[in-house]
């Protein structure tokens, strides 16, 4: 009901909205919530298990009950927090645990079996059958329980990310964070504050204590800057916090939705306050139940009045001031509720001078009213005497638990503090301090004493002198009466079970109880076996109850205990805040090489390879891959194929002790190698393990190229880096990455010399002149370009590097100059295949970082005649001998998928077949080896596979038959013979 | 995230830089004349201490240069930061 018109809504703004599908209007400036209440709904959801019926609860990111599907023509969005979302035009909530529909839900009989479905219970009555649970169960009950349906579209909103840097960030604008800002602002710091709230101190209810706020906020001016409906969700080493910025619906065009505030500062002060608590009692979840607080934030702020007959049940004095907020207001006052005999504050001795009814020592033992509560059941702790009083809103507070999430994260330390009955920061952790309510000061005046000092404080770490004094005479401190320490009302054992702890997951006292039964007595424990503290609210009303019922269960004192870890973030975040701008095409930056056009025009399929698109095979029209990849291979066996493997890492070496350094890096030896010769060569990391594999080239005295694998150029750049910064500091070595300076282009098959020999026939490209494995600098079509002979086909190949830029009018010639030997682009699927009928392995594909070189069968290239890194770690025992093999299948057609096992034959024959997945698995059948390549090969006619097989050299070429595990557990017959499946004597690289 | 500051580039954030791990390992001269054990200490056995640390970075996204820094692994305090070779 809204009584009056605040600030904080513009009344002559109507907008409408839909809930549930039917109209309502609220104003601009509204919540959800604030819409909701005003338009007198109290009944928005379902709970989570038992589908009681709730309401909103609270006004702030505390909110357990009311999240939302929001819809509008062209977003939807999932578990709105119906207290930090304002309401616009057209919007369309929907509420999301029930169903056919709100007010008649299928599953709300559960309610009735809340006594049997404790914490535990769907665990030990589903696990029983695999079978069941999956067909029957799981999918039963994801419809009963749970949030908003993941969205499957696009999402519309915008998002974006600010980074700043300040002096001093000020988290929370209440009195203590607006009391520090006042000592600081003057000393010309860069100070920002932020406030999760769009209008901070909006719950002052003195009219002195207001406006004191807010003209120091204005005497603030424009001297700090303020983010309000801003959230700190993290705090990170060296004062790095990150927070959420709401961005208001009206000034908003371009749909951005929020704004991730990344912020380093300084020093940063925390006055982010304290949450309320309720207290837990029978039935204490029925709509029109609210925490305390939350009646003068909707009252000050939205003029929204939460009911006509309001009853409070509290343990302290601070909720007495929300209480005679109300009445001030015009509303009816029924009782107040308070478990203390004794009451000495000033706050009820006031109240009980205008009026209100106190019951002292008194605890509410049942509520009543089915879809909103009509009525509670009080009960004296001094003689058991009930009796009944009618109401429709119930206020609780059981006190204020410091919001110590943000200093949590960081590991800082926390104490139980029993003035306040819960948890502070304990040592603030460097460059940082708390201040205000989150360390125990609760009236006005201590606040901001506590906010005044903190600032003084900051400011002499600043070095700054001067400090600011106030006078804070006309705030007289009042006496508040003391906190005692109640968690719950005791019950019997039925009404346990309807005793909620964390509305948001239903948990009970009696699950809390189930699990201390069962011997979950740690907190940590017994949050995840009754879910008490999970789900969007992460337990910021619930944590500290739960302790106090764990502490009773189990005889300990609550200081003994601690509250679950705080883990950032401190509020729900969206993926799309996180991601920002950083989505689709810019989520990843994509490579390019210097010929990507010509792969467009040639209408090459591309493919991933790290950040690079390669294209991977070109289809001609109607050609399916199958197809393409024959053609390309048969191409490059039977004339001339056209690669481009610009994306292959080049790493230029230069300096004087160059050669030292393959030498200490490579495990072969580099001291032979001649001006414009290449050498392929093998790295190892130091436990002996194969790195990476490649060519270098001597292109000069000193000077030399090497080159990687495409997804390792990175990697093996910065290893090099590190032992020549690290280790072998005394040696003259540059290195330089030139990946992109030089795009490559390999011209491969018997036909590639003539392709060449047209760019410039002057030069002599025969054997004698240019052999394999060396490097000259040729002059083609005009363009400098260095050329490599060295083949990963097993054909007569040539390795062109051109200047980056002059890429395509070189390519385009090639393709020209080969177009009488139908010179074919091939992709990397053909070079993949190529290469396998050669038995190249590729590093990353046959290799995984567990092969050593000796099982890749390269244990010619480990040189005895000097140290090279890993070579100690290949000198110890090995109890593997496993083998890099060939695998020929007895059928040629049959394809062994990549991946599959390898068993020897007797022990499949002596096992059951149909069982294979198991067999392995349970290991009574061992895998032999494993394949790590394999296709068809068109040369051969013939089904090829690599890998590995245990005692596979001794197997090679022998008449024993081994099992592939194929698809569908269809065992495929293999034999092994070497890797190099294609011309075994090499003679064709001379073409 | 920490707040690193580059011997050469001056303070940026943790995000431009790699971690290396321990500073002082360094690499035995004769690994050949090393038992098992000796080459897998070295291999394998790094310190993990509660305090000050001694540790180096690279400056990855930056200068690319490796230096070392005393980090408080319980405060991630860093207590100074300075070249590898100093």
């Amino acid at each position: 009901m809204r009584i009056n018109n605040s600030n904080s809504i513009d009344s002559s703004k109507v907008i409408k909205f839909y809930f549930n599908g039917k109209i309502y209007t609220a104003f601009e400036g509204d919540t959800i919530a604030s819409s909701l209440i005003s338009n007198g709904i109290f009944f928005t959801s379902r709970s989570i298990k038992y589908h009681r019926p709730r309401g909103v609860y609270s006004h702030s990111f505390e909110e357990p009950n009311s999240l939302f599907e929001v819809n509008s023509d062209e977003t939807y969005e999932p578990n709105v927090l119906s207290t930090r979302e304002n309401i616009y035009e057209g919007m369309k909530i929907k509420t999301i645990n029930s169903w056919p529909s709100l007010n008649y839900d299928f599953f709300s009989f559960l309610t009735l079996l809340s006594n049997f479905l404790k914490a535990g219970f769907y665990y030990k009555t589903f696990f029983g059958s695999n079978y069941l649970w999956k067909n029957f169960f799981e999918p039963f009950l994801r419809k009963m329980a749970g949030f908003s349906k993941a969205p499957n579209k696009i999402d519309k909103f915008k998002y974006s990310k600010k980074h700043i840097k300040c002096d001093v960030l000020i988290v929370g604008c209440g009195p203590s964070g607006i009391a520090a800002a006042l000592s600081l602002y003057k000393s010309n710091l860069k100070i920002l504050m932020v406030d999760d709230d769009s209008s901070p101190g909006i719950k002052l209810n003195e009219p002195n204590e207001k406006e004191w706020f807010i003209n120091t906020k204005k005497e603030l001016g424009d001297k700090v800057e303020i983010y309000t409906n801003t959230t700190v969700f993290g705090a990170y080493a060296d004062n790095y916090l990150t927070a959420v910025e709401r961005i208001n619906e009206k000034n908003n065009r371009n749909k951005l939705k929020t704004r991730l505030l990344l912020i380093r500062a300084k020093k940063v002060i925390f006055a982010n306050g304290s949450i309320e608590r309720p207290i837990v009692f029978p039935n204490n979840d029925r709509p029109g139940i609210f925490l305390s607080h939350s009646s003068t934030y909707y009252l000050n702020k939205f003029g929204v009045l939460l009911g006509k007959k309001f009853i409070l049940f509290t343990n302290n004095d601070f909720a007495y001031a929300d209480i005679l907020n109300l009445q001030k207001n015009g509303s009816e006052i029924i009782a107040v509720i308070d478990v203390r005999q004794n009451l000495d504050g000033y706050l009820p001795k006031l109240a009980e001078a205008k009026g209100i009814k106190i019951l002292k020592g008194f605890v509410i033992s049942n509520t009543f009213g089915k879809k909103k509560i009509k009525s509670i059941s009080v009960t004296s702790l001094a003689n058991n005497r009930s009796y009944n009083l009618s109401c429709d809103c119930l206020l609780v507070s059981g006190g204020f638990s410091p919001s110590i999430h943000l200093h949590s994260q960081q590991g800082g330390d926390i104490s139980y503090n029993h003035d306040i009955c819960g948890f502070i920061p304990d040592k603030f952790i460097n460059h940082q301090i708390c201040i205000g309510s989150l360390v125990g000061k609760n009236s006005f005046i201590d606040c901001v004493e506590s906010g005044i000092n903190g600032g003084n404080y900051i400011l002499n770490e600043f070095g700054f002198k001067g400090y600011l004094k106030p006078d804070l005479s006309e705030f007289k401190a009042i006496k508040y009466g003391k906190v005692i320490p109640f968690w719950a009302v005791d019950t019997n054992a039925k009404l346990e079970s309807k005793s909620f702890v964390d509305l948001q997951n239903d948990t009970t006292i009696a699950d809390i109880k189930v699990a201390n039964l069962e011997g979950f007595r740690n907190p940590e424990h017994v949050k995840r076996y009754t879910l008490n503290g999970f789900g969007t609210d992460q337990g910021k009303t619930s944590g500290i109850i739960s302790l106090g019922i764990i502490s009773k269960e189990i005889n300990q004192p609550i200081e003994k205990l601690k509250p679950t870890t705080y883990r950032s973030p401190f509020i729900p975040v969206t993926f799309g805040v996180l991601a920002g701008r950083q989505i689709r095409e810019l989520s990843d930056p994509i490579r390019r090489t210097a010929l990507n056009k010509c792969h467009e025009k040639l209408s090459a399929v591309f493919e991933n390879v790290g950040q690079w698109k390669r294209p991977w095979f070109y289809p001609k029209v109607n050609e399916k891959i199958d197809q393409a990849i024959f053609r390309e291979c048969l191409s490059v066996r039977n004339s001339v194929g056209i690669l481009d493997a610009s994306t292959l890492g080049k790493i230029m070496i230069s300096g004087k002790d160059s050669l030292t350094l393959l030498n200490k890096v490579y495990t072969n030896n580099f001291s032979n190698l001649g001006i414009g010769k290449i050498k392929y060569g093998l790295l190892l990391k130091e436990d002996g393990m194969v790195f990476d594999d490649g060519t270098t080239t001597k292109l000069s005295e000193n000077r030399y190229l090497m080159t990687t694998t495409t997804s390792n150029a990175a990697l093996v750049l910065d290893w090099l880096e590190e032992w020549l910064q690290t280790e072998w500091t005394n040696l003259d070595v540059f290195l330089t990455s030139v990946t992109d300076h030089w795009a490559v282009i390999t011209v491969s098959g018997p036909k590639s010399r003539h392709v060449i020999s047209k760019l410039n026939p002057s030069i002599s490209l025969d054997s004698e002149d240019f052999p394999f494995m060396s490097y000259r600098q040729v002059n083609l079509a005009g363009i400098a370009c260095r050329v490599f002979r060295i083949s990963f086909t097993g054909e007569l190949s040539y390795e062109i590097n051109i200047p980056w830029p002059n890429a395509t009018y070189i390519w385009n010639k090639l393709l020209d100059a080969g177009s009488e030997y139908n010179i074919t682009p091939y992709g990397t699927e053909t070079m993949h295949v190529l290469r396998a009928e050669k038995g190249y392995p590729i590093i990353g594909q046959d290799t995984d970082g567990t092969i050593n070189p000796i099982e890749l069968g390269m244990g010619k290239l480990l040189s005895n005649k000097k140290d090279f890194l890993g070579k100690r770690s290949l000198s110890r025992e090995f109890k593997s001998d496993k083998y890099f093999v060939g695998f020929k299948t007895i059928d040629p057609n049959l394809i062994i998928p990549e991946g599959a096992q390898i068993i020897s034959l007797d022990r499949v024959l002596n096992n059951d077949k149909e069982n294979l997945d198991n067999l392995l698995i349970n290991g009574s059948l061992e895998s032999e080896g494993y394949i790590t390549s394999s296709y068809f090969s068109p040369i051969l006619d013939h089904s090829i596979a690599l890998g590995f097989l245990n005692s596979g050299k001794e197997k090679i070429n022998t008449d024993e038959i081994f099992y592939a595990t194929g698809d569908n557990n269809e065992l495929i017959r293999t034999k092994i013979v070497s890797p190099v499946f294609y011309d075994e004597k090499g003679l064709r690289k001379d073409g | 995230m920490l707040f690193i500051k580059c011997p050469y580039c001056g303070e940026r954030d943790e995000s431009e830089f790699h971690y290396g791990g321990e500073a002082d390992i360094s690499r035995p001269e004769e690994p050949s004349k090393l038992k098992d054990i000796e080459w897998g200490n070295y291999l394998f056995m790094k310190k993990n201490t509660k305090g000050i640390f001694s540790e180096i970075w690279s400056h990855s996204s930056g200068c690319r240069k490796w230096f070392r820094v005393d980090r408080n692994t319980v405060t991630n305090d860093i207590i100074r930061v300075y070249e590898i070779n100093k």
